[in-house]
Parts: C-alpha cells; structure tokens; sequence
C-alpha cells in the first residue's frame, strides 16, 4: 500500500509538472500617480512566463482615460534550458477629467489561467494652463514635428526663466520625445554650462505624453545653474545621438524586399541637437543695506540656537546658526555678528544639507560659533544678520536672530578648549589668547640689503662652478701630460725656448747671453726629437733635422745660429750679428721650425 | 576704519625720515600694548618696520597688536612677516595658528601629494637665508673635497669613499632645492591675506563685474595677477576671483 502511494506521488509529479513549472506573474505600474489635466500616465504591464505563448493582456475598463498604445517589448531567457520570456506592454493614458481614479486590474490568461494585477490608484488634478507645471512657465512646448524624414523621435531645452540675476538659480530642462522604438540607449551630450555652477537635479523623470496623435515616451532631465556673471549668456545645444530603425522598412511593398524585417534591421544612426538658450543674467542691484549682501539669491531664514542658557565663567556656550531656505544653498557664508565684549568668541565648524526635492534646490547651512564668558553676569548673545535677494520682490532682504539670553554665574575662568568642531590637531592650538609680547628690543636688527637672494648669490654659485669645471679640464691635462712626457717636451719645445731666448734678451744693444741662446736653441733641438743635442755633431743634428722634414734653408738657418752662438761666447768680437738681429732671427727659425711641425 | 590696515603698513614716508631711535621705538609700543593702546601699539611697531628694523620681534609684536584691535588679516601677515626671518620661533607659530582660528571663511585647501606635503613642512623650518647659507656651504664644501679627492698630482685624497662625495654634493643640491622653494614662498609667490571685515570677490578686476562670494577678514590667498587697483587671487581651496587691492594684503 505504501508503495502504491509513493508511485501514486510520482506520477502526478509528472502530470501535473508542466502546469506546476509554467510559473507566470503579471504586474503594472502606473507612473506618475499624480498628473494633471495636461499630462499623460504611463501604464506598465508586465508579464513573466515561461508559457511557448503569452497573449495581450485585457486591460480594464477606463472610461475615465483616453488609452494608446506605446508599444511592447519582449525578452527571452534560456537558463538552464528552461526558456522564460518577459513581454512589457506599454499604454500612455490621457485623462478625460479631473477626479480620483482606480486603475486596474488587468488580466491575462495562460493556459486556461487567469492572472490579474493589483489595483493603482490615479489623481488627475484640474490644474489651470498657466500653472502647468510641464513643462513648465515660460518653457517652450515641443513643436510636434518630425526632427527627420519621418521618425517620430525630437529633443527640446528650455529653461524655466529668462532673465536671473547673478546666483540665481534656473532650472535647465531637456526632454528626449521618443515616439517610435529606438533600437540602441540614446546617447545624452550636455551642453558645457560656462560661467554657471552646475547641480544636477535627479531623478530623470520619465512619462508620456501626445502630439497630434502619436504617444511620445518623454525623458526629462532637469539642471540647476547659477549665472556666474551678469550679461547675456548663450547656453549652447544639447546633442543627443540615437539609433532609429532604417526609414526603407517603410516600403513594405517592395516584393524584392525578402528580408526588410525588423529582425534583420540594424537601424540607422539618429543625430539630435536643440536650439541655444539665451538667458540675461542681472547683476545685484545698487544699494545693499547692512550688513553687505551675503551673495544669496534667493528667499532664506535665520535661526539661531545654543545649546545651554546657564554657564559658569569659561565655560562655552555653543550657538548653532541655521540658514535655511531655497536658492544658491552651498554659498551660504557665516552670518555677520557683533562682538561682545567679555566673550572669547571662536568660529567653530559648518555643515550643510542640500535637497533636490521637487527639482528645487533647497537645505540648510548650520554654522557654531563658541561663545567663552570671561565674567559673571547676564548677556545677549549678538544677532546673527545675513543680507540676500529677494528675486521675486528684486529688493535686499535682511534677517536676523533673535538676542539669546545667557547667564554665566561666577567662577574662575580656566578657559577650557571649547568643542570646537576642530581637527584633533588644531585642539591644541586653542589657547586662552596669544602668547605675550616680545619686550627685549635692545638688539633689532635693521633690515639687510640681501644681495644673497639675487644675482649675487647665483653668480657666487657660478663662479665656483666655472671653478670647477676649470679645475676638471686642468686636472685632464696633467693627467695626459702625465701619461706621455715625450708629448709634453715635444708640446712645449717652443715655450720652453722662447723662455729661454727671452732671457738672453740684452739689456744694452752692446751685449747678448750667446749662453743662454745657445741652450735655447739646444733646448729646443732636444725636446723637439727628445734627444739630448750635447755632444752631438752639426751633421748629426743635420740629418735628423732631414729626416724631420724640415727645410734645408731653415736647417741651415738653425745651424748657422749655433755657429754664431758659439762665435759670441768664445771669440768675443767674432760674432757677424748685431745682438738685436741675433735673438730675432732666433725667433723667426723657431717660428719655421714650429710650421714644419 | 576700512583702510587702517594699509594705512599702518604704508605709513607717510615722512614719518620713516624722521625716524626715531628704533629701541625707543619698540620700548613706546611695548608701552601701549601694556596699557592696552592696542591700536597705538600697531601704529608703533609699524613705524618701526617701517623705518627699517627688520626684526622678527617687531613683526611679532605688531602681529599681537593687530590682532588685538581687532584686525586678524593684517596681524596674520605680520606673523608670516616674522615667520620669514624666525621660522623656529614658537611664539611666531603660536600666535599665527591661534588667530588663523579667527579667520571666518574655513575652507578646504586643495590636497598635495604627500611628499610635497613633507617637503613644505620641512622647508616651512628654514628661512631663506638659512637655506642659501647651507646650500653655499654645502657648495664650498663639495667642491673642496672634490678637488681635493681628484687633485693630479697626489693620491692623499684617495681614501675618501666616493659615496661621501655624492652625499655632500646630494645635500648641495637639497639645500639648494629647499633654497628655490623659500625664494617661491617668500618672493615670487605673493601670498596675503583679507585684511577688511569682508571684501566682495568678482569675476572681473572692476564693480560692474558679477559677485562671485564675499571673503572675510583672514582668509588666505595668493596674488596671480593685478589690474588697476584689483587683484587676481586664488584661494586655498582653488577658487579665484578679483578683488580690490586695498582690501588684501601681501606678505
């Protein structure tokens, strides 16, 4: 019996398998909930099977809306191989009058199956025309014409005023229409706002809406921008790039056309641009009252709080100051304040909280400033003033704290670090004032002519550098002279004989050193062949001259020198050459002998 | 009221000719600081920077007296002034991180690499005269032992490792790197101050120009440019704007 059941079980597993597997849920989603006469809802309805066959589903009745259909999409899955698909039906729904409507539910059938969604609830405002709120005052409604050939897909932007005054904020609005299927994400190129601060103003907000029939999907994106500076400021188009199926699947009777299906499309690239934007930018008028205008426009509140009304001396009273309101939020700067005597007062840190709610730009800025008693008694703490522009009035408003009352009972004022929203760092910096004076000036010092910082100390550094590298170039020299002294005699043969000749240099025209003459001459014989010439004959030295390529007429000129050398120094008076002519036919054979080199 | 602060710092050239004994000088604002004079103790010391007494205790205590009545940007230019000259002095550092306290506008400085960071921090120790006299000794020294060490005609140098050369000639150039970053700081960058209550900062060098923010007294900036009568300054934290000379002070 036992076993009977368990087969029983199994095979009904295997009955009833298919129906129990074909999972299939359906939703809808009505965006936005609230609209006016003048929008469009977006009905969503999502069916997720894992049916071979998924039919439209029956939408209910709504006679209170007008009903188009924007389209469907499918997608399928195979995981597992267990294939699942998804198909999206979308209707944008107009509505007929104002009132509170039910949407739904819808139902689908599968397999004999009915599948039915949850009610939506839909508020159609009757709001007048003037306070659409899109797109909104002074915005320009899209022109329900073609951007190209027939597809049915445009963008616009616009913004939300014309003229601002300087931080003033407007609202830049783009909106990409999109009323056929697009087969690629459209591509969103954002204009370069220069001279305005940007702040994005999410979510994208997305809903349909009709011209001249056809449903368009609209993507709306929304900027804040502050005019950096007053004048007329172009802001310049925003570009949008799209693929767009191909404008020949039109022509669906074209018989050659066998595989113009939109499964074998792959679309065609769709470029958009809007138009520029002009915008005048005011400047703050003339005039500001005290204290001077913050930069603020906008319309803002003061609040003002501190966090205990009793203290004993140097203990700190921290006040938080909250400026609040809509308009340029993140310029908000410390509001003014007197000062007070018999307070150490210290400017804590700020915080600040920024919100986009409703595509407005709005928070609040909290500033603490510490207040430290230095005496017992009774105060008011100072009003904390800020001066904005009221764009709306386009007159200076300024607002102000209310005076907070303190009483600081007696004690000894120790001058305790006040919570100073301060890096950790920066506590002990936080004395009760500064340190005291320098009182010893005997010795000031006047001040320098500091040449150091100039010319002079670089060409102090310069100079030394030169130096150097002399030194280098001297050191590689001796080194080389070092390493080959043949080279060096040889190198300096001349020098050395004119050195010496220069010393024979007679002192009257009368009398010549033949002596030192003759060693020159010598000398130079020998540093020249790096032989010593001592001892050597008038024809060895010939023939080694010879072999050294030097003239005969200069050889002889050279030997004929020596002879007169020793004529002077041995037969006094023999000499054939006034001593003048002897030193500077002298020089003139070394200069030859030095050219044959 | 508005202008005191360039009035002290430009006093008439009148005055510095007649100048007096500067330690009479220093001794009458030593007098009024302690009588609590503390504007006529500012008028004071300021005479005597002007007179040419370039000393870091007259800028320090004309940074007190400043501060004292009341004006934080002018008096955190006199620190720095003395921070030039003492960059190790404690009281200078003291009094010149206590009353940045004061200054209104916080804002974020644009973050540096850290190694710039340290570098700046070590630098910040040094006055220029200081880096280019080590960097001058450094100079002499290198070059010495270098001759000494390669000298041609005798090997006494010999011994000296080459590594201790490069390390001298390293330092060189270290000191002379922190010597060009204080010639940056202290010469051709022109830091300053806000040295009014608060100054409007504009897109342009003149009044027609569009409010960018409005800078108050003590917040810190540096001078790009100057247009008649206008400043180009940018502020720590990488803004820039326009703003009226006579109401920013440079170091």
């Amino acid at each position: 019996m036992k076993r009977v059941a368990i087969m029983f079980l199994f095979g009904a597993c295997f009955v009833f398998a298919p129906t129990a597997w074909c999972a299939t849920r359906i939703s809808m989603t009505v965006e936005p909930k609230k609209i006016s006469m003048y929008d469009n809802a977006s009905l969503q309805i999502t069916i997720e099977s894992d049916a071979q066959d998924v039919p439209e589903p029956k939408l209910p009745n709504l006679v209170d809306f007008q009903i188009f259909s924007a389209g469907s999409s499918q997608s399928v899955q195979v995981i597992n191989g267990k294939v699942s698909s998804s198909v999206t039906y979308r209707y944008a729904l107009s509505p007929r009058h104002p009132g509170r409507f039910n949407v739904g539910p819808a139902v689908v059938t599968i397999n004999g199956t009915d599948y039915t969604t949850q009610v939506e609830v839909v508020t159609v405002n009757d709001v007048p025309a003037n306070q659409h709120p899109a797109p909104g005052h002074n915005e320009v409604q899209p022109p329900p014409t073609k951007t190209r050939g027939e597809h049915h897909v445009f963008i616009t932007a616009s913004l939300d005023r014309d003229t601002v005054y300087v931080n003033q904020p407007v609202t830049y609005v783009f909106r990409f229409y999109a009323g056929e299927r697009l087969l690629s994400n459209p591509e969103y190129n954002r204009p370069s706002f220069t001279n305005f601060w940007v702040e994005d103003l999410p979510p994208q907000r997305k809903y349909t809406t009709t011209l001249d029939g056809i449903p368009y999907d609209v993507t709306e994106i929304r900027t804040a921008l502050f005019p950096a500076e007053a004048g007329v400021k172009t802001i310049a188009p925003a570009e949008v790039t799209a693929t767009v199926r191909s404008q020949s699947r039109g022509n669906r009777m074209n018989p050659f056309n066998l595989f113009d299906d939109g499964f074998f499309d792959r679309g065609e690239p769709l470029h958009l641009a809007t138009d520029a934007l002009k915008l005048t930018v005011l400047s703050p008028p003339a005039g500001s009252p005290a204290p001077p205008f913050s930069g603020l426009v906008g319309k803002f509140t003061i609040d003002a709080k501190a966090d205990v009304k009793s203290v004993n001396v140097g203990d700190p009273v921290t006040v938080h100051v909250t400026v609040s309101g809509e308009g340029n939020v993140k310029s908000i700067q410390r509001p003014y304040r007197d000062t007070l005597p018999n307070f150490r007062i210290f400017s804590g840190g700020s915080s600040e909280d920024v919100s986009t709610t409703g595509y407005e730009i709005s928070g609040s800025k909290t500033f603490d400033e510490v207040f430290v008693p230095q005496r017992a008694g009774t105060y008011s703490l100072p009003a904390f003033e800020l001066t904005y522009l009221d764009p709306q009035s386009h007159a200076y408003k300024t607002i102000k704290t209310e005076p907070i009352s303190i009483t600081v009972a007696g004690g000894s004022a120790d001058f305790t670090i006040p919570s100073l929203n301060l890096h950790p760092d920066q506590l002990s910096d936080i004395a009760a004032d500064v340190r005291f004076l320098k009182t010893e000036g005997n010795d000031l010092r006047r001040h320098e002519s500091i040449g150091m910082l100039g010319t002079a100390f670089w060409f102090g550094h310069a100079l030394p550098l030169l130096g150097l590298a002399g030194f280098f170039t001297w050191r590689r020299r001796v080194l080389k002279d070092t390493a080959d002294p043949v080279g060096r005699r040889r190198r300096r043969a001349r020098q050395s004989a004119l050195r010496l000749l220069h010393g024979a240099d007679p002192k009257s025209a009368a009398a010549i050193d033949y002596a030192k003459l003759s060693d020159a001459l010598l000398g130079y014989y020998s540093d020249r062949y790096n032989l010593s010439a001592q001892g050597l004959t008038r024809a060895e030295m010939r023939a080694r001259m010879e072999e050294g390529r030097l003239s005969r007429p200069t050889i002889d000129k050279y030997l004929e020198l020596l002879d007169e050398c020793d004529r002077g120094r041995y037969a006094p008076g023999g000499a054939s050459l006034v001593p003048s002519d002897v030193l500077s036919h002298a020089e003139q054979v070394l200069v030859e002998m030095e050219q044959t080199r | 009221m508005k202008h005191i602060v360039a009035i002290l710092f430009v006093l008439a050239s009148a005055m510095a000719a007649q100048a007096q004994d500067p330690r009479a000088l220093f001794t009458e604002g030593v007098s009024a600081y302690q009588r609590g004079q503390f504007d006529s103790a500012a008028t004071v010391f300021a005479r005597l920077a002007q007179s040419g007494a370039d000393d870091e205790r007259v800028w320090y205590n004309l940074g007190n007296s400043l501060y004292k009545s009341g004006h934080v940007g002018a008096a955190l230019v006199a620190y720095r002034r003395g921070m030039r000259l003492a960059p190790r002095d404690a009281d200078l550092s003291a009094n010149y991180r206590y009353v940045r306290l004061f200054a209104v506008d916080k804002i974020e400085p644009v973050g540096v690499l850290f190694l710039q960071r340290w570098w700046n921090a070590a630098v910040d120790k040094v006055s220029i005269f200081e880096a280019r006299w080590a960097g001058a000794f450094l100079f002499w020294l290198a070059g010495a032992i270098t001759v000494w060490r390669w000298w041609p005609t005798h090997t006494n140098g010999r011994w000296l490792p080459l590594w201790v050369v490069g390390c001298l000639w390293a330092l060189w150039i270290m000191a002379t790197a922190a010597s060009a970053t204080c010639y940056a700081r202290d010469v051709a960058r022109r830091d300053g101050f806000v040295a009014t209550s608060q100054t409007n900062v504009r897109g342009g060098p003149g009044d027609e120009y569009a409010l960018q923010f409005v800078a108050h007294d003590g917040l810190q900036g540096a001078v790009e440019r100057t247009e008649s009568g206008w400043y180009l300054v940018q502020f720590p934290n990488g803004l820039k704007g326009w703003l009226q000379a006579n109401s920013f002070e440079i170091i």
